[in-house]
């Protein structure tokens, strides 16, 4: 289908764009991790076309970018790296190696100071120092170390370990993994990166995101298809939601993997990978009420938003492909292919000065 | 499911089959019956280690499809009964017994841990 635009449109299309490029901000592209690959795909926001992509490294795996947007971490899992990308050039600009047996998704201060990097393999998240260019503190956990979320005034990082689950104690170990079980949120104080408490799960956590706030964690877990609603200050779960499924679905085994609160904080976001939907809720008023399902490509795992909150990016990894659904009318808009065989998961949108 | 839906080498027939878990529960499984060279399979298609569902995938190393989970990237062997070739699985993939009855395919019992 071709489109023609009326001459006033394009007028006022140009306006619109010289005001975002005076406001500091650019274009915004959405970034994302081939988690089996070797690179990360950059999407324009504005068409959903990809500009380019960028090697990295082995199995890219963790995203993050501090308040300032002028750089895009990415940790690879496949290689023990971490590369620090331009995202004016969308260029690697610096690549740290050390980081030892499976860094997974990481989080970042928001002045940029200070990378939180789960490493699976070792059972540790490590603490890296972006101006010292060095490993400041190490912050030994239960379990495989695999997520983390700070709060908005970055006193606290949120660790959510998962586990070898039904793997028996012997192969993890055989596989040089760890061994031990876990099933709770690690609370760890930013200010001397040691564990200031823990809030148990009952089941093993997975993707987990954080109130503005800071009152409230959505946690997915294994084997609970929905999400748990944690309070932060009384170190509770505090509901149990359940995705409203139909009979068929029920029978069907799938997992929840991929959850995200709106920048505007009004609705939580949630994925059911092997349903491929995505559920959104009404945040508040407590427990959260489904409000929409939304149908995806296949598998759908990560989810982010673009920091205006107008559109939802879902990883699809089962298609390779990432949806991009309206959050107003809760319609996908369209479906971008990454490439095949790249298992697209994590992403994140920026908007890069130019 | 008629015979002619597999009557070419590695063309998949998709196929959803209930079934009842130990504690009476309906499930319902995702599979493909495939032919390979080794003859005809039926392959459930959630992936032993965290349920994902495998894709048939080309492999240009081994000459002929694979199957592989998109979640985690475990590996099996459709010619070789499913058996894992690489990843974070324990085992290969759960198979169907199936019956060939003159111009159709019965798929009957799934592998007990599928449930």
């Amino acid at each position: 289908m071709k489109w023609q635009l009326p001459l006033g449109f394009a007028t006022v299309c140009v306006a619109l764009w010289a005001g975002a490029v005076e406001d500091g901000k650019g274009r915004q592209k959405l970034y994302v991790l081939s988690s089996h690959g070797n690179d990360v795909t950059v999407v324009d926001v504005a068409t959903n076309q990809i500009l380019k992509t960028i090697q990295v490294g082995k199995d890219p795996h963790g995203v993050a970018a501090p308040k300032a947007e002028d750089v895009l971490w990415v940790a690879t899992e496949g290689d023990g790296g971490l590369s620090a990308i331009d995202p004016v050039r969308d260029e690697v600009v610096a690549q740290y190696s050390f980081f030892g047996n499976r860094p997974n998704e990481i989080e970042i201060t928001s002045d940029g100071r200070i990378i939180y990097v789960p490493v699976l393999g070792e059972g540790v998240y490590k603490v890296f120092d972006t101006v010292q260019k060095r490993i400041i503190a190490t912050i030994p956990t239960d379990g495989y170390p695999h997520n983390v979320v700070v709060s908005a005034d970055d006193r606290y990082m949120y660790l959510s370990p998962y586990d070898r689950g039904s793997t028996s104690a012997a192969k993890s170990a055989a596989q040089g993994l760890p061994t031990t079980l876990n099933k709770k949120i690690y609370i760890v104080d930013t200010n001397n990166h040691t564990v200031a408490g823990t809030i148990a799960t009952g089941n093993t956590p997975r993707p987990i995101a954080l109130s503005k706030d800071g009152t409230r964690l959505y946690v997915n877990t294994d084997d609970w298809m929905g999400f748990l609603v944690l309070d932060i200050p009384n170190r509770t779960v505090l509901h149990r939601v359940a995705y409203n499924l139909t009979p068929e679905e029920k029978t069907i085994p799938s997992r929840s993997h991929g959850i995200g609160v709106t920048p505007d904080q009004k609705e939580v976001w949630s994925t059911d990978t092997n349903h491929s939907v995505v559920f959104v809720y009404k945040r508040m008023p407590e427990p959260p009420e489904e409000i929409a399902r939304i149908a995806t490509g296949k598998i759908p795992y990560w989810i982010t938003f673009t920091p205006d909150g107008k559109t939802c990016y879902v990883a699809n990894t089962g298609d390779d492909t990432v949806s991009a659904i309206d959050v107003a009318t809760k319609k996908e808009r369209t479906r971008i292919f990454i490439g095949k065989g790249k298992a697209p998961k994590r992403l994140l949108v920026l908007s890069a000065k130019q | 499911m008629p015979l002619q839906a597999v009557s070419k080498m590695w063309r998949p027939a998709p196929f959803s089959a209930r079934a009842s878990k130990l504690n009476g529960a309906a499930a319902t499984l995702q599979g493909i019956l495939l032919r390979t060279p080794a003859g005809l399979r039926a392959f459930c298609l959630h992936c032993p280690h965290e349920l994902c569902f495998l894709n048939l995938t080309e492999d240009e190393r081994s000459g002929h499809p694979l199957l592989v989970c998109p979640c985690h990237f475990s590996t099996f062997d459709p010619v070789a009964n499913g058996a894992r070739l690489s990843g974070p699985a324990e085992r290969g993939a759960y198979l169907f017994r199936l019956e060939v009855s003159g111009n159709r395919v019965h798929i009957r019992e799934v592998e007990e841990q599928a449930l």
